[in-house]
């Protein structure tokens, strides 16, 4: 039977599904996925707020530079809708996506402070403010909060 | 020719099993890792040993991905543990995080790879004990590689006496024949144990940095066949490519023994099929993933990639065979047999992914026929393609059917496609609003505006200009170019002709935009990636990964798993929208391994670090088992000394690679 696809439900469980979860209470399990906890929205910052700096951008561009203009061009990210498609969410999905995804032939290459460059990188090209701090990976990247430059300021 | 500084290799000390492994290996062992007979004719050995080994990439050289053991079945696969973890951290010169290898197990030993540079690494079976390493220094040529990384690992070959020897292709695109006991090369192979696979390569441009390999070569009977990988073909610069001719070199001397011209030279079939002289200028059309070989019929089975660029095509009008093709040549040869064209001119980058997967159907008492000799190309577009691989022939009709048309000046799109009506396809195809994400009414609202910015079709919608006339900036493509199904390939089980795939439902956006300070193609792709979100969700709605069991007897889809839990980000979000996501399945691919008893799967690169069991008559989930990070390598098993391993890499996020295996307790008062 193919896979029916799921909608949102009260349980989140549907059609075949019920019985795979059926199955999965039968037999003793190691441990189940660890799902994250919902963000108190109240302590985000935001990309705004001058949370790279302008060397730290700088620095990004070098690396763009080197290693990942042989595929993507800067119009894919000065496309307002390239940051538009990650707002609402935070800075720390745009890290790991670019971490665990890229480069495509050796995901993971570079070391986590020039991923983090290359993200201060992308948020300048989307218009975003340097300040004085630095983004820094595994610190706080799960606070800032990833917004549309076009749309008015709203917490 | 570059000047090569060759390291010798680390020897560390053999252990008493690894001896009594060697010793074994004296005795008479099988040989070749098919059933019947070798390439020349030979006997095939011993099928008792090899049924608890896994001497290929492929598990065997049909590529089935299945092994008849069974000591780990339904009633005690909850109980696996991990048995050793051996760490790949200081390989290379950065700590790998995804690696895609599969071990072989030949003797009790795993032969690998490991690191960027990709190492061999030879490891004790049952102990994960590390045995000895071998690394070639390439220099600048390794540095500029198209694929820096450690590969799916490496080939095995043995002339049935006491020489065995593993195969490696590097990054920097050399084939080293290296002693399977020692580490040390061989010396009568090549030069040195080395053969430099750039000499002979064909192009317009320097082979360096435009070809290597991701994939291990194949080893056939006493030859050893080497497909290659050539650089990302989204934005060459330059308008002559590398060629991605396929050769067959002696496993015994390095000694060159056949080329097979993915793009034909004069006089070859197919040259046709290159207008207006592109055939000089035309690369790529390699053979990256892995192959496969019917040894029986003295068959072998390439998977031949698209040809540059792989989203413009006004550089090579025509058909471009043997692009996106599947090839059997003669093996002894390299003549070809048949080909099936399964995208003309491709411009979707639908290369396809995987070795063809060799199967004979059980013999089928109430229609009194003969065994069926099968061959199944796994693809990104979603589909399984059946064909019987002696003559080529679809086993279920394949109809060429009208496809749109490209508005990219210069563009010649391919009138007609192949439409497989049999089985059904495996993921969706083709992108419509039915497919954007729905949750919310805000989400849904947002999804057609972005949806809006670009074209929709149906598969084979091709790709369209990021300043188009209409306003839109490029296709959305579903599947996209990374599948659908892609190099994780599937497993068939003989015994019931089951097919597994796992795939992922991920569009990607197909834009064309000029850049003439970079390259001197017409058109080139804007950037790669996958399709926009959509405040932060997914553009498509889901499932967004799932493994599909297919009867190849019936062509019928017989069950969908969704590849694990939705992605925790994404639970997260909808908590706090006050909604449960449940098994929506991750964007990732599923690596399976089907035995006598279960089908495994693991999540794939960027899923969770959960290994499961399903049934493999229903896909039920029968045990989950915790990694210590996700399944990257595809899983592969063995036995040794009684006890049955399953073994596989993992890696992800902050977690450097690792090789793991798992198997159940031994039992109290065993034996250390």
């Amino acid at each position: 039977m193919p896979l029916p696809d799921p909608a949102p439900s009260p349980g989140g469980i549907v059609g075949a599904v019920v019985v795979l979860a059926a199955a999965i209470a039968l037999v003793a399990l190691p441990g189940l996925e660890v799902r994250a906890a919902p963000q108190e929205l109240d302590e985000l910052r935001s990309v705004r707020d001058g949370v790279f700096s302008e060397e730290q951008a700088e620095r990004g561009r070098r690396t763009f530079v080197k290693e990942c203009e042989e595929c993507h061009q800067l119009d894919q990210f000065t496309d307002p809708f390239f940051i538009r498609s990650w707002s609402g969410d935070t800075l720390d999905a745009l890290f790991d996506q670019i971490r665990t995804a890229m480069p495509e032939n050796s995901p993971g290459k570079l070391s986590p402070p020039l991923y983090a460059d290359l993200v201060a990188y992308l948020l300048t090209l989307s218009g975003f403010p340097a300040g004085e701090g630095e983004i820094t990976p595994d610190n706080g990247l799960e606070m800032i909060r990833i917004e549309d430059p076009a749309k008015s300021e709203s917490h | 020719m570059t000047k090569l500084v060759r390291l010798r290799p680390v020897r560390l000390w053999l252990s008493p099993l690894l001896v009594a492994a060697v010793l074994m290996l004296v005795s008479p062992v099988w040989p070749q890792a098919d059933g019947g007979t070798t390439a020349t004719g030979a006997p095939s050995g011993n099928e008792e040993v090899r049924d608890t080994e896994w001497p290929t990439y492929g598990g065997d050289l049909r590529a089935r991905r299945y092994s008849p053991l069974d000591q780990i079945d339904r009633s005690n696969v909850g109980r696996l543990e991990i048995a050793w973890r051996w760490r790949a951290n200081n390989f290379g010169p950065w700590p790998e995080i995804r690696s895609s290898t599969t071990p072989l197990m030949v003797g009790g030993v795993l032969y690998t790879t490991a690191g960027a540079t990709r190492s061999v690494v030879a490891i004790d079976a049952a102990t994960g004990e590390t045995l000895w390493m071998y690394r070639l220094y390439e220099g600048e040529r390794g540095s500029q590689a198209p694929r820096p990384n450690s590969g799916r690992g490496v080939s095995y070959w043995s002339d049935g006496n006491d020489d065995e020897r593993i195969f490696l292709v590097t990054p920097g695109f050399h084939l080293v024949a290296i002693a399977a006991a020692s580490g040390v090369p061989v010396d009568e192979f090549g030069e040195e144990g080395v053969v430099d696979l750039m000499i002979g390569t064909r192009g317009g441009v320097p082979p360096i940095g435009t070809i290597g390999s991701s994939s291990p070569p194949l080893v056939v009977g006493d030859l050893v066949i080497v497909g290659p990988a050539m650089r990302l073909g989204m934005r060459p610069p330059a308008l002559s490519n590398t060629k991605g001719d396929v050769r067959a070199f002696d496993a015994r001397t390095g000694e060159l023994r056949w080329v097979f011209h993915t793009i034909p030279e004069a006089g070859e079939y197919g040259y046709e099929t290159w207008l207006d002289d592109s055939i000089e200028t035309a690369g790529n059309v390699a053979v990256w993933a892995p192959m496969s070989a019917d040894v029986e019929n003295g068959l072998l089975y390439l998977p031949v990639e698209a040809a540059t660029n792989d989203y413009y095509g006004g550089h090579r009008p025509g058909d471009n065979l043997f692009s996106s093709s599947l090839v059997c040549l003669d093996v002894a040869t390299g003549k070809r047999v048949w080909h099936y064209q399964l995208i003309h001119h491709d411009i979707w980058d639908y290369d396809p992914p995987t070795a063809p997967i060799l199967v004979d159907l059980p013999a089928d008492g109430r229609r009194g026929t003969r065994q069926r000799q099968l061959v199944a190309q796994l693809t990104k577009q979603g589909w399984a393609y059946v064909f019987d691989r002696l003559t080529g022939e679809p086993v279920w009709p394949i109809e060429q059917r009208p496809v749109p048309t490209s508005d990219v000046p210069g563009e010649h799109t391919a009138p007609m496609q192949p439409f497989v009506s049999r089985p059904p396809p495996f993921e969706r195809q083709g992108f419509a609003e039915s497919d954007l994400i729905d949750f919310t009414p805000e989400l849904r609202a947002a999804a057609l505006e972005v949806a809006a910015r670009y074209r929709l079709g149906p598969l084979f919608t091709p790709p369209s200009l990021a300043d188009a006339a209409d306003g839109t900036r490029g296709t959305l493509s579903l599947p996209g170019a990374l599948g659908g199904a892609n190099w994780e390939a599937g497993a068939v089980d003989p015994d019931t002709g089951y097919l597994y795939v796992g795939s992922s439902t991920s569009p990607s956006v197909l834009s064309l935009t000029t850049d003439p300070e970079n390259s001197e193609h017409r058109y080139v792709a804007e950037g790669g990636g996958g399709a926009p979100r959509v405040l932060g969700w997914p553009l498509v709605r889901p499932p967004w990964g799932r493994i599909t069991a297919i009867d190849l007897k019936t062509g019928d889809l017989m069950w969908q798993q969704p590849n694990g839990w939705a992605p925790a980000a994404l639970e997260a979000r909808a908590a706090q929208a006050g909604f449960e996501l449940g098994r929506t399945g991750k964007p990732t691919r599923a690596g399976v391994l089907a035995t006598k008893t279960l089908l495994f799967a693991g999540e794939g690169w960027g899923g969770a670090p959960i290994f499961r069991a399903h049934d493999k008559q229903t896909g039920e989930v029968l045990a989950e088992i915790n990694l210590p990070a996700s399944q990257t390598g595809l899983p592969m098993t063995y036995r040794l000394d009684g006890r049955q391993f399953v073994v596989m890499s993992v890696g992800g996020g902050d977690h450097p690679a690792e090789i793991v295996a798992l198997a159940l307790p031994e039992s109290p008062g065993a034996p250390i």
